[in-house]
Parts: C-alpha cells; structure tokens; sequence
C-alpha cells in the first residue's frame, strides 16, 4: 500500500522557489489500478518520480507498505526500488545496443538473489508473458515501438514487483499498439494483483484503470 | 560472476578505444622503465664511484695503438706491455698503490643441488677495495675480516650465490672452467661477504674520452678474493689478464708536484681522466643523454594519460543514459559509479599489469642469469613506479568523469531524453 499524506515538493528557479506539489494526500491500495491525469507542467511526473523513489521530497510523507521512505540512504532506496517497484517509461528507457534478455535481466544484477543461469531463465518466462520471448537475443534497438515498450514491460515484472509505475506508457506509439500495451498492464494488474499507477493525460488510456486523479497547479483536484 | 557481465555489458562499446589506448600506455610505461632502469643504473654507479679513495686517484688508461701493435705480433703481448708500465707507475713516491684486478677461471659447487657452475674468481688489489667498497652488500671486506678462520676468505657476487649466507663455507674448484682439466682441487673457502642484487662488481672493459662512472661495473658472477700469498697458493696459474685501464690512487700526503710528475709519465703511455673529469661527465651524460631519451617516453605517457582523461569523460557522458537505467532498476548512485570507475580505471590497470609482468620477467631472467641486461637496474621498485603511476593515472582520469556524473543525476537525464 501506497501512503502519501501532506506531501511538498519545491523546486528552485533561479532565486526563487516553485511549489510543484502541494500537500498531496493519496492512498493506493495493494492491486488497486489508478491513473493520474493532468496538464503538461501539473505534477503528475514529479508525483510518480517522488512515488517511485527516484526524487525526494521536501516535507509530508510516503510510506510503502507502512515504511516512511524520508531519510533512507540512497543504497537503500535502491534496494526498495528494486524490489518493489517497476517503472514503464515513455522512451522505453532501454540499453539500446544491449540484448533484449540482457535488458531484461537488468534489475536483477542489482539484487544479488540470483545465478547468472537463474536470471536468464526469469528473463524468458518474462518475455514469454508479455509475448516476445522469441526475440530474446535481438538488439534492443533492431525492435519496434510496441516491442521495446513490451521489452520495458518485462524487465519492469521480473522481480517481481508490488507497484508498477508507468509514465506515458503509450505516449511514443500508435494507437493500435498502445491498445495491445494497456491490454497487457491491465492483465498483469488483474492476473498478478500488481499495483499499477499510470501518469497519462490521454482519457482513452486512464480509462483502464478503476481510479483516475486530476492534479492541477500541484493539487489533487479530483 | 554477474557483476563483470554488467562490467562488460558497458565496457563492450569501447573495446577498440580501449585497445588502443592500453597499446599506447604499455609502451609507453616500458619505455619508462627502461630509461628508468638506465637512470637508476648510472646513478648507482655514481654513488659506488664518489669515494675517498678515487677521489684522490686518475683513471689511468693505455696507449691503445701501442698495445695493439704490440699484440698484432703476438697476442699474448698486449698484457705484456701493460707490466712494465704498472711497475714504473708504482714506482713513484706519490702513488698509494693500484685499484685493480686479476680475473681467473673458478667453479663453484653449490651445496643445496650438487651442481657446478663456473662463476670466475677476481683477485681485488688493497686499492681496489677501498675503490669499490661501497658495492657490498652484506658482511664486511678482507681487512675487517675475522682472522679466526684458516679458509681464505671470499666476497661472492652474483644470484649464483642468492641461498648463500655470510659466515657459511662454500666449496670451489680454482682455475676450472667448463670442460677444462680433471685435476682440479676442491677447496673450502669462506664467506666472509656478498655483493647483492644488482650484482655489479668492478670492471675496467672500456676505455673512453668521455668516461663516465658506469663504464666501472658489469653484472657478473665471481668470487672475490684478497691480493694475499693464500689467495697466490690457490691460483696456480699467473694470469697475464692484467687490466688495460685501472686507477691510480695516490697517497694522502702526495704533493702536486709528485701528482704531476706521474701524470706526466703516464701521459706518455697513454691518458688519463681525474676524478672530476670523471663525475662531471658522468653528471653531464644524466642531464644530456637520458634527459633527452626520457621525453618520448613521457611525452607519449603523457599523451596517453591526456586521450584517458578525455575518453573517459566522453564515456561517461555517453554512459548517463545507460546508469540512469541502472538507477531506475534499483542501481544506487554509488554502485552506479563504481561501475564506471572500474571501467575508467581498466585501461590503466591493464597497461599497468603488462608492465608489472614485463619488469617481473627481467627481474626472474636476471636472477637466473639468463639475461645479461646490460647498464640497467631493474627491480621491485620499478614495479613501485608503476604502481604509483597506476594511482595517479586513476585519480586525474576519475575526478572529471566524477563531476560529470554527479552533476548529471539520473532524473535530470530521464527529463532530458523525454523532453528530447
């Protein structure tokens, strides 16, 4: 479960200071599917970056699964994020000249758990799911749009993650594609019981989440 | 096991780079080496050299056209030539005496393997000693020497001698050489000390206008004996091998008139070089010879380190993407950089390490005497050299990759991308 109570976000612009969230009070549930709308500048990416632990924040707080996240060290937000949390990110962020397997496999370099062989085997079964399993050996950049984003997919469901973030996940694809993609964060969502927060300020695609929020100037406002 | 998988899914994109740049590197630090190998051997042989003793004496050297007239005749008469000339320079009121030696054949039985070798045997004038006392490494010279044993005393030098210890008795064979007489006599001789690595005793080989202190010693394997009626009743053979140069150390009170009445003689049978003459060419061949060689070496280490600090901060810059991944996948900052540190600092340590086995094998071949590497010392601390080069090299070519990334934090290049 998601917990963010009173949260602020500053930012500094020039001499001055931006307020870009402003006492965010949100709860997620544990499997819960939900969509944060808004206008481009609003606070959605800043949201999902402090919800993702890739930002900090300068006061409230955010608990996940009951742990206040302010104050841990850097190696231990690492640890949280990498065992709790996949990201799906607008430009796929992958290691282009790298394999789709490798890409895969990436989270788990980090968490000492398992064998090089054991990581592998993780890797197809979650390329399997998302459906691409054949292209395991391929550059990641010799894929398509919808691919890489299935690519991204994968990687973000092999450690098995309670939350999955996705930012704009269909912003870089067809409309086609982007209805194959949300079918499968939906799947993952209903099948895995996976907590799926989706920024987007396309309608058609926080339709397929159960809850959806406005955020505005830094607010919550629905 | 996973941890160089991720080392190398990064470092893969700069192999050719990489290549290149441990080529130049290697080169370059063996280079260095070698020049610093020469440098460390010149001084040496200046720090053996400036003593009291030579500094009141003149390198004497002969009328080379006249013993090689002499020996175009009959070979054995170029050394012939030599004694008279010795005898008269003694002669005079102000020389102490000759810093010379005599070279004889000699084989050593070496008590721990049974096996023989033939290392030499050099018979040291009183001069001599004093000449190049400082060359000892362990134990003291035949003059302090404790008189409680009736052995001839011996000073040995050479790796052959490395597991002999001072104050131990050896056993060797004088006048043997390989495939020489069967009747030679086993005798017990002691250790009284040792001339250690670099294993340099005195030698007169050359003779030059421009003699410098390394023109002194050669790397050899010899048992040192003192000019005594012990050491004359063991070599029974009276070696014309008389040296064609030797210094002529003059007495403490000797007056400049008698200094130049023997310069004046031995001017007339051939040259000499003073003491100074000497040190200020040996001073002048440092600064001019192996000044100038250094500079490519250290202009192409240089040049190396220079092209390591730029490929490595291009490389990081290249890199920010691919850690902002790491990051996003759970890669704390400090792992993340010590990822890349450890890619930065490959390179060097891969050139480092070629260097550190090449300075290991001289040194092994050295010690087995399977490398005569003439006029160079190379040893641990040429190793030492590279390492501190190594940390050095590591440290300026991390600081700027550093402040690169640390200014580039992984969400302000996730920004970047996305708004790109």
């Amino acid at each position: 479960m998601i917990e963010i109570s009173k949260l602020n976000k500053y930012y500094k612009v020039g001499k001055g200071k931006m307020h870009a969230l402003k006492d965010i009070d949100l709860t997620v549930n544990d499997g819960e599917s939900l969509a944060i709308q808004g206008k481009s500048g609003a606070g959605k990416s800043t949201l999902m970056h402090i919800i993702g632990l890739l930002d900090n924040y300068d006061s409230g707080s955010l608990k996940i699964d009951g742990q206040e996240v302010k104050g841990l060290s850097d190696g231990k937000l690492a640890k949280l994020r990498n065992e709790k949390i996949g990201f799906v990110m607008q430009d796929f962020s992958l290691l282009d000249h790298k394999t789709v397997i490798m890409n895969v496999m990436l989270p788990l370099f980090f968490n000492h758990k398992y064998s090089f062989s054991k990581m592998r085997k993780l890797a197809l079964e979650a390329l399997d799911r998302v459906g691409i399993k054949d292209q395991a050996e391929k550059k990641a950049n010799q894929l398509s749009g919808g691919q890489r984003q299935r690519v991204a997919i994968a990687r973000a469901i092999i450690s098995s993650p309670q939350i999955i973030l996705a930012d704009e996940p269909t912003g870089a694809l067809d409309s086609e594609t982007s209805v194959e993609i949300m079918e499968l964060l939906k799947e993952l969502n209903a099948n895995s019981g996976i907590t799926l927060i989706v920024i987007t300020h396309d309608d058609s695609v926080a339709d397929y989440c159960e809850r959806k929020i406005i955020i505005k100037d830094g607010s919550i406002i629905s | 096991m996973k941890k160089l998988n991720l080392f190398f899914l990064s470092f893969s994109q700069n192999v050719f780079s990489s290549l290149v740049l441990i080529i130049i590197l290697s080169v370059a630090l063996v280079s260095v080496q070698d020049i610093l190998g020469q440098y460390r051997y010149i001084t040496y042989s200046r720090y053996i050299i400036e003593n009291d003793t030579l500094s009141n004496s003149d390198l004497f050297m002969i009328d080379m056209e006249m013993a090689m007239n002499a020996s175009a005749q009959d070979p054995g008469m170029m050394y012939e030539v030599g004694k008279p000339i010795r005898k008269k320079i003694l002669s005079f009121d102000g020389v102490e005496g000759i810093a010379d030696s005599r070279n004889f054949s000699c084989g050593y039985i070496s008590a721990e393997t049974g096996k023989k070798t033939y290392p030499g045997a050099k018979i040291y004038t009183g001069q001599m000693q004093k000449a190049f006392a400082k060359q000892l490494t362990e134990g003291r010279w035949f003059e302090q020497a404790d008189a409680s044993s009736d052995k001839p005393c011996v000073v040995v030098c050479g790796s052959t001698f490395d597991n002999v210890s001072v104050g131990s008795d050896i056993t060797i064979t004088p006048d043997d050489y390989p495939g020489g007489s069967s009747g030679v006599k086993k005798t017990t001789v002691h250790v009284i000390g040792k001339v250690g690595y670099p294993w340099y005793a005195g030698s007169y080989g050359s003779i030059s206008d421009d003699i410098s202190t390394d023109f002194f010693l050669k790397q050899q394997e010899c048992v040192i004996f003192a000019d005594n009626e012990q050491t004359q009743e063991l070599f029974e053979d009276d070696s014309d091998d008389l040296q064609l140069s030797y210094f002529v150390v003059y007495k403490d009170d000797c007056t400049d008139e008698q200094r130049n009445e023997v310069r004046n003689y031995i001017g007339t049978v051939g040259t000499y070089a003073t003491h100074d003459t000497i040190l200020e060419n040996t001073n002048k061949k440092i600064q001019e010879e192996l000044m100038n060689r250094i500079i490519t070496p250290i202009f192409l280490l240089v040049i190396a380190t220079i092209a390591l600090i730029s490929i490595s901060t291009l490389n990081t810059y290249k890199k920010l993407k691919d850690h902002s991944v790491y990051y996003l996948c759970g890669c704390s900052r400090k792992k993340s950089f010590a990822y890349l540190f450890v890619e930065i600092s490959i390179v060097t340590l891969i050139a480092v390490a070629v260097n550190i086995i090449y300075v290991t094998i001289i040194m092994n071949k050295l010690a087995s005497g399977s490398l005569d590497y003439a006029n160079c010392i190379v040893d641990y601390k040429n190793i030492l050299f590279a390492v501190v080069y190594c940390l050095a090299a590591i440290t300026v070519t991390t600081i700027l990759p550093f402040i690169v990334y640390k200014k580039n934090t992984p969400l302000e290049v996730y920004r970047r991308n996305h708004n790109d």
